[in-house]
């Protein structure tokens, strides 16, 4: 299907088209390509030992994807439970209200509010 | 199709919040406290179609997709089923000429993975008169016809559907 869409008094041409899986987005002579389902299969690239897990994502809170920090929840020195709104991060297209993985005390938070971040970001830290 | 009905509710987003299930469809026959990103007011009526869909659990890159594709989705709507021309203003917005018809928003739960995903649509359908402030328009107004509304919603949530297989 084709559409014209109108950014900033300028008009381009968009074509989308379905293949297979996926889904192309043509804008003027430009391609995008998108993978409508998760199709990409799970990798395992380290076969199963016993190598003790330390698992340091639980201490820090990273930001799922980029975004402003529209609204936050909490304060440092604040107890979290598990599930607790944290902050709401908001992208062009989406909120996305980010929650506690596991219960713990904030030690810091690294950002302030309206501050955009980037993808992998730590926003919090858990003590 | 899994379809609840309210008379006048907060936002149908907010009601989708507590709802787990995918593709469960929220309506609303008018919102009060209908709302774009941030704290943008929706001005939801009687007439017009809102309405929110759980969307099955998928990872951000795919729903930041499925929204843009959204709003791909319903001007193909209006453009097929009314012979219109919409403007699609990035991210989420629809236009006929020049004036807003419609709004998307969508808004996720996420701990560690996404734990709850709903899209939510406010398409002005049978709204006969806007106030002067907003730039706005409805599909009645600018096809002096009465819209289906239930007709235009089970189309979205088709091709919605489609996105997902």
């Amino acid at each position: 299907m084709n559409f014209k869409i109108k950014i900033k008094e300028k008009e381009y041409s968009i074509e989308i088209l379905e293949e297979e899986k996926d889904v192309k987005i043509k804008v003027g002579d430009k391609e995008f390509s998108f993978a409508s389902s998760n199709n990409k299969s799970k990798q395992s690239l380290v076969p199963q030992m016993s190598i003790p897990k330390r698992d340091f994502s639980k201490k820090e809170v990273k930001a799922p994807i980029a975004g402003a920090l529209s609204q936050i929840f909490v304060s440092e020195g604040d107890v979290v439970k598990e599930g607790q709104k944290l902050f709401t991060l908001s992208a062009m297209k989406m909120e996305n209200e980010i929650v506690a993985e596991k219960e713990g005390k904030i030690k810091k938070i690294l950002f302030k509010l309206g501050d955009q971040v980037k993808e992998g970001d730590v926003l919090i830290t858990l003590v | 199709m899994n379809i609840k009905y309210f008379e006048s509710i907060t936002s149908t987003n907010e009601v989708a919040r507590d709802i787990n299930k995918p593709w469960t469809v929220i309506v609303a026959r008018e919102q009060m406290g209908g709302h774009g990103k941030g704290d943008a007011h929706w001005y939801s009526p009687e007439g017009g179609l809102y309405f929110s869909i759980i969307l099955p659990k998928t990872d951000l890159r795919n729903l930041e997709t499925v929204t843009i594709l959204t709003a791909f989705i319903i001007s193909k709507i209006i453009k097929e089923q009314f012979n219109i021309e919409p403007f699609i203003k990035l991210p989420n917005d629809i236009y006929i000429n020049n004036k807003k018809v419609c709004g998307i928003l969508t808004q996720n739960v996420v701990q560690k993975e996404v734990k709850h995903s709903v899209i939510g649509i406010g398409l002005n359908t049978n709204i006969d008169k806007f106030p002067s402030e907003l730039n706005a328009t409805s599909l009645k107004l600018e096809t002096k016809k009465e819209i289906d509304n239930e007709f235009i919603l089970n189309l979205v949530v088709k091709e919605l559907k489609k996105q997902f297989k």
